[in-house]
């Protein structure tokens, strides 16, 4: 269903996440103070007489209003820069999970410690309970331990798909042929749900992704009671 | 629940050694770990074919391909390497 809640980015549950909720108000901030600005001068300039004879150049002006939009791209840039240098950072993890985009579903694969591997298929919606989300329910959700660096290896079997989950600020190409690394880390226990981000086929839309962030110790049972 | 280190201790802490996933590699430091996963693979079995069949110098490698490359990969590998197509020379295997 959407609501006006869908019109924002999704609440953050990761540090990652946080940081890239404040560079996007801090680049929305500057976005609407410059559209204000240019829809000021353009109303003035429909509205005004032009009745000023001599007005022909204005040095201190122009050199205003070509330093500033430097400035202001520099004020975007670095910390977009900053950003881009964080998200790429892989911290010590104590977990890898791979994850393998198929026509179309995601499969995923822990074998750090044993050999752990399962289909993550959408449920129908005919096969929906009532408080369900249509379009977003899974199979098998994938567990994994809340504030714990985590490696994402991502790839694919066929096609490209994108492993996205807007909450963990994660979105990342699974291409045939190579592994993409990420890094995932969890502020809560909580259910995260995203979707495919690459056109991928014809059910490129029913291939819905479920994390579930659990306490550490109980993940370590999830591992162990699996064979 | 063997891990290959042969320590058969059952686990109680992510930050168990013998649970915890491989460091990140020095050389490989793309968010393309594409060629990290191949080269443990190929290093693997170079160690294996230098130092006999499972050697304990090994154990480290076929961790970090284990804990990294697709398991559909390795399959695919090893049946190359059966196979004899497999695209790295490897050393003669040892006879023991
Ligand atoms: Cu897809």
């Amino acid at each position: 269903m959407s609501t006006w809640k869908t019109l924002f980015l999704q609440d953050s549950a990761s540090p990652l996440m946080e940081h890239l909720t404040l560079f996007h108000d801090h680049t929305i901030l500057i976005l609407i103070l410059i559209t204000i600005l240019v829809s000021q001068m353009l109303l003035s300039m429909l509205l005004n007489k032009l009745s000023h004879r001599f007005l022909l150049e204005g040095q201190l002006i122009e050199t205003i209003w070509t330093i500033l939009p430097a400035i202001i791209l520099i004020l975007i840039a670095l910390p977009s820069l900053r950003l881009l240098y964080i998200l790429d950072e892989i911290n010590n993890p104590s977990i890898t999970i791979k994850i393998i985009g198929h026509q179309w579903y995601w499969s995923y694969e822990y074998s750090d410690y044993k050999n752990i591997e399962f289909d993550s298929y959408m449920i129908p919606t005919k096969e929906l309970n009532s408080f369900n989300f249509r379009l977003l329910e899974v199979d098998n959700r994938t567990p994994f331990p809340y504030k714990t660096q985590i490696r994402l290896l991502v790839t694919s079997a066929d096609v490209i798909h994108s492993w996205t989950v807007p909450s963990m600020g994660i979105k990342i190409d699974s291409t045939p042929g190579r592994l993409n690394q990420a890094n995932l880390i969890a502020n809560r226990s909580s259910i995260f749900f995203g979707q495919c981000s690459e056109i991928c086929g014809a059910n490129h839309s029913f291939m819905p992704i479920i994390l579930e962030s659990i306490k550490p110790n109980l993940f370590l049972n999830w591992i162990i009671s699996k064979t | 629940m063997s891990n290959g280190n042969g320590n058969d201790k059952p686990v109680r802490s992510l930050e168990d050694p013998n649970f915890k996933t491989c460091l990140q590699d020095a050389r490989f430091q793309n968010q393309n770990a594409t060629k990290w996963c191949f080269t443990m693979f190929v290093d693997f079995h170079k160690c294996e074919r230098l130092l006999g069949e499972g050697s304990d110098c090994c154990g480290q490698f076929k961790k970090v391909y284990r804990a990294i490359c697709p398991n559909e990969w390795v399959q695919k590998w090893e049946e190359q390497i059966e196979e004899g197509n497999f695209p790295v020379d490897l050393p003669e295997k040892r006879n023991k």
